[in-house]
Formats: C-alpha cells, sequence, structure tokens
C-alpha cells in the first residue's frame, strides 16, 4: 500500500491498532471467562466442594 | 575428619568446583589481558551474551521479587507470603549477580562509583539503569536482611529492619518499573541496527511488560527446584501453601502474558511491518510470539483452571526460556541483522563459559543460604511477627 503523506500512513496504522484494540477486549473477556469458570461452577454447586 | 570430607565430595559439588575454577581463570585473563582475549566482541558489536544474559535475562528473571512482595504486601494477598522469602532472595542475588557480571563487561571495578557520586551522566538511559539498579540491589539487601539477622540471633535490628517492610516495597516497586522499562529504552536508540520486528518505540513497555510473567514464572520455576533437594527444610505452612502460590501466579502469569502479546501486535501494526513477518525473520518472530508468548498464557490458563500442577510447572520453564529468547533476541540475534554473516557476533566460548561462572556462583551462594537460614521456614521466635 502506498503512502503520499504521513497522514496517510497514521490513518492506516492508527485504525488497524483500534481494531485490534477491539479484538483484545473482546479476547481478554474470553481469558478471564475461561480462567475463572471453574470457580463459578464451585459457586454455583457448594456441595461440589465438599467431595 | 573423613565424614565432613566425603559429605562435600558430592558431584554437584565436584562440578561447581570445576566450573568456578575454569571462571577464577577468565577473570584473570579478562582483567589481565582485555576484553579482546576473552571475548569476541568489537566495533559492530560492542554488547555481548554478557549484556544480553546476565543483564538482560539477569533482571527480567529476578522480576519475581517485586512482584511477590507487592502482591502480598501492597495488595493484602497474605497467602503468598511464604513465597515472598524465596522471590526476594533470588532477586536480591539476582541482581547482586548483574553488577558483579557488569564488571566484567565494563573493566575498572574501582571505577564503579563513578556513575553515581561523581559523574553522574543525568541525561543518559545508562544512568538511569545504573541508578535504580544501585538502588534497587539496596533495597533487596535490606528486605532480606530479615532472615539473615533472624539467623545470626540480632532481634533487636531484625525487628527495627522489618518495620521497613512495607516502605521497601513501595520503594522497590517505582525502581522496578523505571529500570525494568529502561532497559527496553535503551534499545530505542538503534532503530537502524535492530530488525523491524524487534524494534518498536513501545521496547519500554514490552521490556516491563514481560517481567512481568517473568518474575512470576521464575517464582514457580525456582520453586519447583527447591522443592525436591529441600524438601526437609521447608515448614507445614510453606508446604500447605506451595500449591495456592503455584495456582495464583499461573493465573496471573497467563493474563500478563496475555496482555503481552498484545503489546507485541500493537507494537507491529503501530509501525506497518506486517510484511516483514513473511520473511525468515518473521518465521523466528512467530516462533518466539507464538510460542513462547502465546502458547504458555494459554497453556498457564489451562492448567490454573484444571488445578494441572505439572503442567504449571513445565509452562514456566517455558516461559523462562521464552524471556531468555526474547532478550537474546533484541540484543544478538535480531540485532545488526543486516550485516554479512562473517561480521555478525556469536559468543566465544569463554565469554559462555564466564556466564556459566556467574550462574554457578549465584546457584552456590543460593545454596548457601538456604541450608542456613530462615527463608523455606518461619525462625521458630518469629512465628507471629510477619
Amino acid at each position: 500500500m502506498d503512502y503520499y503523506v504521513y497522514h496517510d500512513f497514521m490513518m492506516h496504522t492508527k485504525s488497524i491498532t483500534y481494531i485490534l484494540m477491539g479484538l483484545f477486549v473482546v479476547g481478554f473477556w474470553g481469558i478471564w471467562a475461561f480462567i475463572t469458570s471453574r470457580d463459578e461452577e464451585l459457586h454455583k454447586f457448594p456441595e461440589h466442594d465438599k467431595e | 575428619m573423613t565424614t565432613e570430607n566425603k559429605s562435600l565430595m558430592t558431584p554437584v559439588n565436584i562440578i561447581t568446583g570445576i566450573i568456578l575454577a575454569i571462571g577464577l581463570v577468565i577473570t584473570v585473563l579478562r582483567f589481565t589481558k582485555g576484553l579482546g582475549t576473552v571475548t569476541n566482541l568489537d566495533q559492530n558489536n560492542p554488547w555481548g551474551v554478557w549484556i544480553g544474559f546476565d543483564l538482560l535475562c539477569g533482571v527480567a528473571l529476578a522480576a519475581g521479587g517485586y512482584t511477590t512482595s507487592s502482591a502480598c504486601y501492597l495488595f493484602g494477598m497474605k497467602k503468598y507470603h511464604s513465597a515472598v522469602r524465596p522471590a526476594i532472595l533470588t532477586a536480591f542475588l539476582g541482581y547482586a549477580l548483574v553488577v558483579f557480571a557488569l564488571h566484567f563487561d565494563v573493566g575498572r571495578p574501582y571505577r564503579l562509583v563513578y556513575p553515581i557520586f561523581l559523574q553522574p551522566g543525568t541525561t543518559s538511559l545508562l544512568y538511569e539503569v545504573g541508578l535504580c539498579v544501585f538502588l534497587y540491589v539496596t533495597v533487596l539487601a535490606i528486605e532480606f536482611s530479615p532472615a539473615a539477622l533472624e539467623w545470626l540471633g540480632m532481634k533487636k535490628l531484625r525487628n527495627t529492619v522489618h518495620k521497613l517492610t512495607l516502605a521497601l516495597t513501595i520503594f522497590g516497586v517505582v525502581l522496578s518499573t523505571l529500570h525494568q522499562s529502561s532497559l527496553g529504552a535503551l534499545y530505542i536508540a538503534v532503530p537502524s541496527k535492530l530488525h523491524p520486528l524487534w524494534y518498536s518505540p513501545y521496547l519500554a513497555v514490552l521490556f516491563f511488560v514481560s517481567s512481568i510473567p517473568a518474575g512470576l514464572s521464575m517464582v514457580i520455576f525456582e520453586g519447583t527446584l527447591a522443592h525436591k533437594p529441600w524438601h526437609h527444610m521447608m515448614d507445614k505452612t510453606h508446604l500447605d501453601e506451595h500449591e495456592g502460590v503455584i495456582l495464583g501466579f499461573a493465573r496471573g502469569a497467563s493474563i500478563a502474558l496475555a496482555a503481552y502479546f498484545c503489546v507485541k501486535l500493537v507494537a507491529v501494526a503501530y509501525d506497518n511491518n506486517w510484511h516483514y513477518l513473511a520473511t525468515g525473520w518473521g518465521a523466528w518472530w512467530l516462533v518466539e510470539v507464538l510460542g513462547f508468548v502465546a502458547l504458555p498464557s494459554l497453556l498457564y490458563a489451562i492448567g490454573s483452571r484444571e488445578k494441572n500442577i505439572k503442567l504449571i510447572k513445565w509452562t514456566a520453564a517455558l516461559t523462562v526460556v521464552g524471556i531468555i529468547l526474547n532478550r537474546f533476541n533484541v540484543s544478538m540475534v535480531a540485532f545488526n541483522w543486516q550485516l554479512p554473516a562473517d561480521q555478525r557476533y556469536f559468543p566465544s566460548l569463554m565469554e559462555i563459559m564466564l556466564s556459566i561462572f556467574v550462574v554457578t556462583v549465584g546457584v552456590t551462594v543460593y545454596r548457601f543460604i538456604v541450608s542456613r537460614m530462615p527463608i523455606f521456614f518461619e525462625h521458630p521466635e518469629y512465628k507471629d511477627a510477619h
């Protein structure tokens, strides 16, 4: 891709970075949900702890 | 006499003795014949494996000190208290060895006071790193001293120093934030020498963020290595809390590695360097980022979710290797990437042996301390003093 002025370059890279940041937010939510999912299961079924 | 001599002549001690003897010979050569005799350093490559491994890896892997003490004392996670002393000891030895190893690279140890007290270059990043390391080694020495004072039976002084814990922890976090990032910032000065995939205006952020999982992984890794030989030195509290420390730190390391992975991608996007990913250098970058950042993050997440201690311990080793790989890539592999192969740097055998010597000195001092001082157990006289 050709950039005629610095503004074009910044628009391109910043746009991609903003899209990435959106994906990261969703990704972090996914990781957190994955890591803590078993904690919630234990919370939902306290008798599971007693076993 | 014979019993004591026999107990000292173990295979580990013999290997240690051989490495220390070789290291001492190289030390004499370095300080009598100069850098050229023992290293492959030249005008193109003034920083080699002594900076790349002993300093950059040493500082990153010693980050367990500030991460563990801030988790325990600043965030109030007292369940990690038993991990604080081993982490502080590792950090203290790590930083002390960084200063020790730096003497070999810089030379003239008697001039060590110059950059701090006599000729401070206050506009230099190197000065900032030097000042931070000088102050942080002092902080770590004071943070570690209660263990030594308990061992020596100096109760009054120990209680005085113990009161400084919170202030020292805060000071330690501030100093670590400064110099962990500054070590990365040093390479911002060489955009034409460092490959674009590793060069970034965010290098300072990358070095600091990566030091967090490095420190957490090192605490898990070192705890795993220490568990077998010093199991008899560990008290019930330490053994009971061990699993909780591993699971909690694995969770933290997973999130921190995920954050590091994101900053790595942003660094590539910011300079629009995506096209380099299709080259050989890109393949190597992907090995580092997918194999030693994204994969450990995922494995830590699975390990902490499934409470799989064995998986977490292997992942800690993978992360430590990944951090070493990253520091090697920045300081040596991707550095001067445009030079022809015959002008590229590869460490000499004596450089590598000296780095092994430095690590061996650290392990020997570590063994001496944990075999005597209350590191893995609470001193009977101070059980309720935390």
